[in-house]
């Protein structure tokens, strides 16, 4: 596989960004609406994977156990971060937006 | 094969693979209360079949077009990396308390051990390296 699959990283921390904070709105009393789920479920949970993420990380083991590694627990602690600060973010306007459509 | 279709074909498999996603966990949500045990289902499964799918390419079983349809396409729409994550932090209703380190380790961790594991199941099956 050689070089390490940087587009799945990409996709995968900025979709967990961006899903966080919609999460963190949905929270939101008032914002609950069925486009938020669609854009949760469908457009942000379709444009993350976990199944390349799985097979790109099988294919690094055999021949580069510890860059594998890094990438699986990499992974992990950005999407982590990326969804915790979306959700923070997301959950900070609860005070500023009372009604939402 | 070349021009639109294959992409066509990829974009109409991703809309059958979300929505494959969108019942199981929704099944999920109202059989347990919780969209956890649809979220491991598709994504370990979604790891099997890509392994399979990579596998079969790699020995030009399949075209490069239907591996793209069905990997980025059909298994790119079922599996998510986003829900995953939000979930391991934030807990649907259903799991009443919150356990940081055990969610991180058993849902983060474990998932993604699991999915290497199904991965590697599916490339074994069909002589695949990934």
């Amino acid at each position: 596989m050689g070089a390490l699959p940087w587009g799945t990283l990409l996709v995968n921390v900025t979709g967990a960004g961006a899903l966080g904070f919609v999460v963190g709105r949905l929270r939101t009393p008032g914002v609950a609406s069925p486009l938020a789920a669609l854009v949760a479920t469908g457009t942000l949970g379709a444009y993350t994977t976990f199944s390349a993420l799985a097979v790109e990380l099988v294919g690094t083991l055999t021949g580069a156990p510890s860059a594998a590694v890094l990438h699986g627990l990499g992974s992990i602690a950005l999407g982590l971060g990326a969804a915790g600060a979306g959700l923070a973010a997301g959950g900070r306007r609860r005070r500023d937006r009372v009604v939402t459509p | 094969m070349s021009g639109a279709l294959p992409v066509l074909a990829a974009i109409a498999l991703g809309a059958v693979g979300t929505l494959l996603r969108a019942e199981v966990t929704w099944w999920s949500a109202r059989r347990t209360g919780s969209t956890r045990a649809g979220v491991w289902t598709v994504n370990v499964l979604g790891a099997f079949a890509l392994g399979i799918v990579v596998g079969l390419v790699e020995h030009g079983r399949i075209g490069e077009d239907a591996a793209r349809a069905l990997g980025a396409g059909l298994l790119g729409g079922a599996t998510t990396f986003s829900t995953w994550m939000v979930l391991v932090l934030r807990p649907d209703a259903a799991a009443r308390r919150r356990r940081p380190v055990r969610d991180v380790l058993v849902h983060g961790l474990g998932m993604l051990l699991a999915g290497v594991a199904a991965a590697a199941v599916g490339l074994w099956v069909t002589g695949g390296s990934g």
